[in-house]
């Protein structure tokens, strides 16, 4: 068996996983909410359950990432959002070359660190739209508070946030689920390790720091 | 065409409330969401203090906010110029709340369903005038057939005229014209009347905009990833 190498925590690995079933109810229920096809095909019953659903599951969705980032490992957090921001000439390179891998080509793609430039853009969205999503989500939910424009303009960002985090993660989900390239990442989520040689061909720079900071500590 | 219209004097409201008692009544309207309210605003005038009283219910928009932000078709524009909304369509978002230039759309609790004025459509069918017209006894509001508006607003203009009061015809010229239109006193701005209201800017950015945009985003991704999927199978297949 070959050696495996430590990339995700339980934290991250939990946050991630919470993250995942609550968008994926309130994403799932809110379609139900503003689309008219689905809504009359499910009835008046179906529609009631589901706008349950989007505020139950909106409550943990809101407290659960943001309690675990600070309070679970802060350090890891702090890593993660520093890598999201550090954007590097490969970074770009990687995601010139990276839509022909996608649809099944032979790419070389550079180096990257522990998330690649995709990755990055997948975190990145995730922070920027389920932020927006809550707080346009509370503006809707409590709109006692509010005047009219700002709860109309919260309906227009909430769908376009909805749409965007939701269009990454179904990309995201395919990745990580089906593409023969990637596949290996879900252990990553999953036990949290991925294979030596994983880790050495899709996150070089990343790999090479880890090796190093393991002989230097020997 | 409908057959009836309706035109509010408020320089003759007595803020009675027989009007709301009457929808009340007609309409089994829920506790709470009142499809007409009588609204009393004491405001003060050069003269001194002068108190207005005006029902306020669904005007009936050419251009329904409503019907624009709903986003399951549970309000539509009828032919009949009458704007109606479908409970059984309605998903309880709220949307048309905010949407409304008059907040005229108001939420049941019980049944987590939007309530409005429907015009009284069903004694319409029958050829009879709104509910709410009928036991007005100062004929404050009137059923008026829609073309005949103008002219027995002109002419109730001309007899408030005589009285001394300036007063003006409000009939949704900036909402694509209203079924219900209101005779209203002019330089005086009432808070919970009509005249003045704007159908907000943001209404429709997200039916005409964001809705296609989000649509055509989703599709070409799931798209996307099913082009993926097919090549890299058959690619694994060829290996």
């Amino acid at each position: 068996m070959s050696q495996r190498v430590q990339r995700f925590n339980k934290t991250e690995r939990i946050a991630h996983w919470a993250n995942a079933l609550f968008f994926g109810l309130l994403f799932l229920s809110g379609m139900v909410l503003f689309t008219g096809g689905i809504a009359s095909a499910l009835g008046p019953g179906g529609v009631a359950i589901s706008k349950l659903i989007h505020r139950i599951a909106a409550v943990p969705f809101i407290l659960v990432v943001p309690v675990m980032m600070f309070f679970g490992t802060p350090q890891t957090t702090k890593l993660w959002l520093k890598e999201l921001f550090s954007w590097g000439k490969e970074d770009f390179a990687w995601l010139s070359r990276f839509a022909k891998e996608f649809f099944g080509g032979q790419v070389d793609l550079p180096p990257q660190g522990r998330l690649n430039a995709g990755e990055k853009i997948n975190s990145l969205l995730g922070i920027v739209g389920c932020g927006l999503l809550s707080i346009s989500g509370l503006i809707m939910w409590f709109s006692n508070y509010f005047s009219a424009s700002t709860i109309l303009t919260a309906y227009a960002i909430h769908d376009l946030a909805a749409a965007t985090v939701g269009a990454a993660i179904i990309g995201h989900a395919y990745l990580g689920l089906f593409h023969p390239g990637s596949k290996e990442a879900l252990n990553g989520m999953i036990d949290g390790t991925v294979s030596e040689e994983f880790a050495r061909a899709h996150h070089t720079n990343w790999y090479l720091e880890q090796i190093n900071k393991h002989s230097t500590a020997k | 065409m409908p057959k009836y219209g309706i035109l509010v004097d408020v320089s003759s409201c007595l803020g009675c409330k027989s009007c709301a008692l009457s929808c009340k009544y007609e309409n089994n309207v829920p506790a709470g969401v009142p499809w007409l309210k009588v609204e009393d605003e004491v405001l003060s005038v050069s003269k001194g203090v002068q108190r207005f009283s005006f029902p306020m219910g669904c005007l009936h928009c050419g251009e329904p906010s409503c019907a624009k932000v709903c986003p399951v078709g549970a309000i539509t524009k009828e032919t009949d110029g009458t704007v109606q909304r479908n409970p059984e369509k309605c998903v309880g978002c709220k949307y048309c709340l905010s949407a409304c230039p008059f907040g005229q759309s108001r939420f049941d609790n019980l049944t987590q369903k939007a309530e409005k004025c429907n015009l009284c459509q069903d004694r319409q069918a029958r050829g009879e005038a709104p509910a709410c017209t009928v036991n007005c006894p100062v004929k404050a509001r009137m059923a008026v057939a829609p073309d005949k508006l103008k002219e027995e607003a002109e002419k109730r203009l001309a007899q408030t005229k005589k009285l001394g009061l300036n007063y003006t015809l409000y009939n949704g010229q900036n909402v694509g014209g209203t079924q219900v239109a209101y005779l209203v006193p002019e330089g005086v701005s009432l808070k919970t009347g009509p005249q003045g209201k704007e159908r907000s800017g943001t209404v429709g950015v997200w039916q005409d905009v964001i809705k296609p945009v989000a649509k055509a985003g989703l599709g070409g991704v799931v798209g996307a990833v099913a082009i993926a999927g097919v090549l890299n199978a058959r690619k694994k297949e060829e290996n």
